[in-house]
């Protein structure tokens, strides 16, 4: 135990104790000895020199909000006009994983996994949370009790993970979910609940008499935000998924339940009556589909299939998760009021159908953006940039341009008084390897151009074009001879991200030289090599085209690169 | 859905409390620092979501009970409509995980 309210930092057993102030556990004595005058100089020092620059710049050089407000605009001159993505930018926003973001306030900076904005975006962050009545709603939720609080925090998690479908790269927890196996294809979970037609453990109904005969179910009570009735629409016979298994238990008993409500959750009656109760909602996904898509303003005949199918998934997804709200919160009253399990599973229906009745729960503004975002019709971002400049970018250069190599930092614009904040000294990048393969020389069988839209990503294109994609070894083809045929396009965009302080010099292109290596890394299970080829398609200008390449193509492709 | 994000937030705990500036730690002090560590975790999140929110959308929550499970329905549904904002919750909260890691730190809300 260390020696206590000495006043000396010798006196106290410092490491140990210096966790303990540190973590916000340390003893009375210890505290006090830690901040005496001499200990907290010291103490101070040694964790000044420990920390990262950007926090000492901004915690302890207690530069102003407007200062950092300033660095933040000036840094998001992504927020101009271009697109970045593994897709793109739209005004005011960043696009992650291929979606555009639009409402950060100030920096509207974000990024799946780009370092480089990461301080950015905390800056600005930092400066919104200054705003008092956020400020104000997050003591709110941080004062709730423990078990609501987490709950909420919960919310936040599931939502998020809705939110992203459509995008791809770079999240773990999120690729971890049932969306986000979803989206690389590799279905479990929730994700097997892919389309109208379930076969079902635990009794769970089909729903491709639906899908083929036009979804014609639809449950009472769903009505526009109005409140009016939805009148009849016309229905669209969605094309039928292949069939897919729903996982049995679909619900799970929430982490840390107490014991009597995770003995609800194993009880093979509940199991059977939930899947069954859950099963008939999920046998009206086409109809919801069809309702979610029309109220969205997105005309399920003008889809691809595959844009359907997302949808489908995502609505599932959806049902499956507010129908485990819903039986959470039926179980926990259960086991509170001593309900036998049929009662209880007549408290979720009732509780998941008053659910689906809401017109609120579905037909909202925030539902339907999330359903354009899985179909790729993301709107423009909500927020423009309030009252800062909004620098914009010099236009694109054509693909076949040389890239520009930046002489000197950018020229910062004055988006306000404030003076403006030392810019970092930006190395002008290396120079690339000449292009080895001249792709153009590819008959048209094996290269076609699309045009890159606004929200998209890579990987939508292309698994738009006929490509699927394992996030894995086999990939690397696949992104190699994709990176190979769009270098310029590529590495162009890439440089002028770097060029305007939107990513840090450390994300240069790779050197065309090196992918040749890089794909047979990939190849056998070299997951960095793996990581770099994804990271080179993670940046695309949005408006100008992308060559996509037929199988023959890759192969060609990969001629050209031994 | 939540017991992989919560997974996940686990994971960060455990994580931190791995690193080199805790291993002073008895057990019973560890476990007082997961639960610290577990609140700031959440304290990120909750923050974010702000963070994130139009102006619209900010009106839409400041006045829900979030006790309320509809509460927390709704919020999960904005958050749905953030596009991208996992990407952004999880390099936020490995950022704030990195930070604690290398300064031993709890940054203050």
């Amino acid at each position: 135990m260390p020696e206590t309210g000495t006043g000396g930092w010798a006196n106290v057993d410092s490491a140990a104790a210096a966790s303990r102030f540190d973590a916000g556990i340390a003893a009375a004595g210890e505290r006090d000895a830690l901040i005496t005058p001499g200990a907290r100089e010291r103490f101070s020092w040694e964790k000044l020199s420990n920390l990262p620059r950007e926090v000492t710049s901004f915690k302890i050089l207690g530069k102003s909000v407007g200062d950092l407000a300033k660095e933040a605009a000036m840094s998001s001159i992504a927020g101009g006009f271009f697109k970045i993505g593994f897709g793109a930018v739209g005004v005011g926003g960043i696009a992650v994983g291929g979606v555009a973001v639009g409402p950060i306030a100030v920096g509207s900076l974000a990024g799946g996994g780009v370092s480089g904005l990461m301080e950015i975006r905390r800056q600005a962050i930092e400066n919104q949370t200054a705003h008092p009545e956020r400020q104000r709603i997050f003591e709110k939720i941080k004062s709730i009790n423990p078990n609501d609080k987490k709950k909420v925090v919960m919310a936040f998690g599931r939502g998020a993970a809705f939110g992203t479908v459509g995008g791809i790269v770079g999240s773990e927890w999120f690729g971890n979910t049932g969306a986000g196996q979803l989206v690389r294809g590799g279905f479990s979970k929730v994700g097997e609940t892919v389309g109208g037609s379930f076969s079902g453990l635990g009794g769970v109904a089909r729903g491709a008499a639906d899908a083929a005969g036009g979804a014609k179910d639809a449950v009472g009570g769903w009505k526009d935000t109005w409140g009016l009735p939805v009148p009849p629409r016309p229905q669209v016979a969605l094309p039928v998924s292949p069939e897919v298994t729903l996982p049995s238990p679909i619900l799970e008993a929430p982490a840390g339940a107490p014991e009597a409500v995770a003995k609800i959750y194993q009880d093979p009656e509940f199991i059977k009556g939930a899947n069954e109760i859950i099963g008939r909602h999920l046998n009206q996904v086409d109809t919801y589909t069809d309702q979610a898509l029309r109220h969205a303003g997105v005309d399920p005949a003008s889809l691809s299939p595959e844009a359907i199918d997302r949808t489908r998934q995502f609505i599932t997804y959806d049902l499956v998760n507010n129908a485990g709200g819903r039986f959470e919160n039926a179980v926990a009253a259960g086991v509170e009021q001593n309900l036998d399990v049929n009662q209880i599973l007549g408290q979720g229906q009732q509780r998941l159908e008053d659910f689906l009745a809401n017109d609120q729960n579905y037909y909202s503004s925030h539902f339907d953006d999330a359903i354009r975002n899985v179909v790729g019709q993301v709107s423009e971002p909500a927020i423009p940039v309030p009252e800062l400049s909004q620098p914009e970018l010099p236009p694109q250069p054509p693909v076949s341009e040389p890239a520009p190599v930046p002489e000197a930092p950018a020229p910062a614009p004055e988006p306000s008084p404030t003076p403006p904040a030392p810019e970092p000294v930006i190395p002008a990048p290396e120079p690339v390897a000449p292009a080895p393969a001249p792709p153009e020389a590819l008959s048209p069988d094996m290269v076609r151009e699309v045009y890159i839209p606004k929200g998209s990503n890579v990987s939508q294109l292309l698994v738009n074009a006929g490509h699927s994609i394992s996030w894995g070894p086999q990939d690397a083809e696949l992104f190699g001879t994709h990176i190979e045929a769009n270098y310029d396009l590529l590495n162009n965009f890439r440089n002028q991200l770097i060029e305007n302080h939107v990513i840090p010099p450390s994300e240069l292109m790779i050197p065309r030289a090196e992918l040749s290596d890089l794909i047979e890394r990939a190849k056998e299970g070299d997951t960095e090599a793996i990581g770099k080829l994804r990271a080179a398609l993670k940046w695309i200008p949005e408006g100008q085209q992308f060559k996509i390449l037929s199988k023959a193509g890759i192969s060609a492709v990969m001629g050209l690169l031994k | 859905m939540d017991n992989i994000f919560d997974s996940f937030i686990e994971n960060l705990v455990k994580e931190c409390l791995q690193g080199a500036k805790f291993s002073y730690l008895l057990p019973r002090e560890k476990n007082q620092l997961a639960k610290k560590l577990r609140d700031h975790f959440y304290d990120i999140t909750i923050k974010l979501f702000l963070d994130q929110l139009s102006e619209q959308q900010f009106n839409e929550v400041k006045d829900l009970d979030f006790k309320e499970p509809t509460a927390q329905q709704k919020v999960a549904e904005i958050s749905a409509s953030i596009p991208g904002f996992a990407f952004v919750l999880e390099d936020k909260l490995k950022q704030e995980m990195d930070l604690i890691l290398q300064t031993g730190q709890i940054a203050p809300d």
